[in-house]
């Protein structure tokens, strides 16, 4: 029987899912291909320029990349933000930094800088939102630090929220309002190549001193008086992880606009077949945060004769799936 | 057996900023020995911890563990020398008793590794030190306040250190948790341990201890010798009560009781 004790089954089961999901999204869309032209275009490396060649290496490929690795970013900040910050009820959307990142991006866009710029300003802000509800949720003595951290998200989120509608107002509404609006609703639709070879770097560079870091993260889910007395210097390791978990998470938003949920709902999930422990949780979240990232793209692209947009998809099966959390009282899974 | 002085406090003041809670206060701590602190809610105990632990600065006064000034030890060296057990663990996730005894082998191990074959053969002996090896993999949440505060002790010994400091160790627990967690200080102090603990029940400091500091009012209300510090007297002026009725309340709680 699979069970927490059994975690490389698990992963063994989830790498072969994200195979099989991988090649259903690569075989399917508007130019169906079949099983033996993907394989000939794949050994081939697309050098035979046919039509299956262009569609799989130029639209396919890099969009299933961009599927795995903005999943896997999304799921694996979410599960660094609930071990360090003992809460499993937040994530960055919850903490504000999608919308810090999402604002970051948008002004940069608003202000019609290249996507070097577009990638350091969802950082700056995404980084300024969860510093400033980390630093109000220290500060507030008045009600249960867990809680504060919760809605002192949601507050500063909506206040982000409100700078966004703001540049939008003052936007172009020829030229930059629909691109902000398009890229807000989030999708995998508009990426390129080069976009996906700018913001992998970054993605990877938080994700290392995670996966190396991947047991010490355990202890701070203690109290910090324990974590310390155990040996763990828990300001500084705090303080690096969400520097981590904010450039991951900067780095998906700003080339693929905000995917909702991913970072709260994934981890959940994993913990329940592999338990919290980090250095078992962190490889099963990012299969996890992949495998669904790539299957609701493939919804978004195949389901319907317009394309829909991903982070509509999210929420929708996000959400409702979070509530059933709550409401069967697993979330401490 | 040469005297090894672990722990010592001179002239130690505690608080939090320009509050003082405590001042004056010294002692001393052996290898297996058993110092018990008493005082009324609020009087610093907890703060006492904290400063000892070197989580809170001591407002003045100077703290050694193993006659080396508690700000020259790193968090990780000391960690090998002095382990706390809180009186609960508050992680939200469900670990395994196991992974939480493991914790307590971070002072061990590198900052980028996870625990060795050594380290998991030494939480497990722990665990079957305090005779709890079938708890290891139950889930930590799930199991009973006696037994949490058990794991708590494995993971604090799994730090190997010199001194143990316990936090109300007793309170959680039904009476026979308290008598098994009683004798379970007993033996480690047999061990060699030097162990610092608190507690609110003046029959358990009389069980366990050697010597009691009662801490109240801000200042080191008594010390010495567990018997002698422990008077009818000095409990009844601690804890604002009449000589009468702390006597009377020993007195019949024991002899209501009736052996076949």
């Amino acid at each position: 029987m699979l069970s927490r004790r059994r975690p490389l089954w698990w992963f063994m089961l989830l790498a072969l899912l994200l195979l099989l999901v991988s090649i259903v999204s690569l075989v399917t869309g508007k130019y169906p291909l079949s099983l033996g032209e993907l394989w000939q275009s794949l050994i081939t490396a697309g050098r035979a320029e046919t039509n299956a060649d262009i569609v799989l290496w130029n639209l396919r490929l890099p969009r299933l990349l961009a599927g795995i690795v903005v999943g896997a970013s999304l799921a694996a900040a979410g599960a660094s933000y609930q071990a360090m910050f003992r809460n499993p009820l937040v994530s960055p959307d919850i903490l504000g930094v999608s919308a810090g990142a999402g604002l970051g991006a948008v002004f940069a866009i608003f202000l019609s800088l290249p996507l070097a710029a577009v990638q350091l300003f969802a950082f700056v802000g995404g980084l300024m939102a969860v510093a400033l509800v980390y630093l109000i949720s220290l500060t507030s003595r008045q009600f249960d630090p867990t809680l504060v951290l919760v809605l002192a998200g949601v507050a500063i989120g909506s206040l982000l929220g409100a700078g966004i509608s703001l540049i939008k107002i003052l936007a172009d509404p020829y030229s930059q309002l629909a691109t902000i609006t398009f890229w807000l609703l989030g999708g995998l639709n508009a990426v390129s190549k080069s976009e996906l070879l700018w913001a992998l770097p970054f993605m990877l560079l938080g994700l290392l001193p995670l996966i190396l870091l991947r047991w010490r993260i355990n202890l701070l889910s203690l109290s910090d008086m324990e974590a310390q007395a155990l040996g763990v210097n828990t300001g500084f390791l705090r303080f690096l992880l969400i520097i981590c978990a904010t450039l991951m998470t900067a780095a998906a938003v700003s080339f693929t606009g905000i995917i909702g949920w991913i970072g709260l709902v994934i981890p959940h999930v994993a913990r329940l077949l592999v338990g919290p422990e980090f250095s078992r949780l962190l490889p099963s979240s990012l299969l996890i945060g992949s495998i669904f990232l790539v299957l609701t793209d493939n919804v978004a692209r195949n389901a319907a004769s317009i394309e829909l947009p991903l982070g509509v998809l999210t929420s929708l099966i996000g959400a409702p799936f979070f509530l059933y959390l709550l409401l069967k009282g697993r979330s401490h899974g | 057996m040469g005297r090894q002085v672990v722990l010592s406090a001179r002239d130690l003041r505690i608080g939090y900023g320009n509050k003082t809670i405590a001042d004056s206060i010294s002692f001393e701590l052996e290898a297996a020995e058993v110092l018990c602190l008493l005082g009324p809610n609020g009087s610093g105990k907890s703060t006492l911890f904290k400063t000892v632990l070197g989580l809170v600065p001591a407002l003045a006064g100077q703290i050694s563990v193993l006659n080396q000034p508690l700000a020259r030890w790193s968090r990780r060296q000391l960690a090998r020398q002095m382990a706390y057990v809180p009186q609960q663990s508050a992680s939200l996730f469900s670990f395994t008793a196991l992974d939480m005894v493991l914790m307590g082998r971070s002072a061990y191990t590198g900052l980028f590794s996870t625990p060795s074959k050594n380290d998991k053969e030494k939480a497990w002996s722990c665990l079957e030190h305090l005779g709890i090896e079938h708890l290891a993999e139950r889930l930590f949440p799930q199991l009973s306040g006696g037994e949490q505060q058990l794991v708590l002790l494995a993971r604090a010994l799994a730090q190997e250190p010199k001194a143990l400091i316990l936090d109300e160790p007793t309170s959680s627990l039904d009476f026979g948790n308290q008598i098994l967690l009683i004798e379970q200080v007993q033996q480690l102090k047999k061990q060699g341990l030097a162990i610092f603990l608190c507690t609110h029940q003046p029959e358990h400091a009389m069980r366990m201890a050697d010597k009691a500091l009662l801490l109240a009012k801000g200042k080191v209300f008594a010390q010495g010798a567990v018997h002698e510090v422990l008077s009818i007297n000095n409990l009844a002026t601690m804890y604002g009560l009449s000589d009468e009725r702390v006597c009377d309340y020993l007195e019949t709680s024991l002899s209501k009781f009736q052996a076949d």
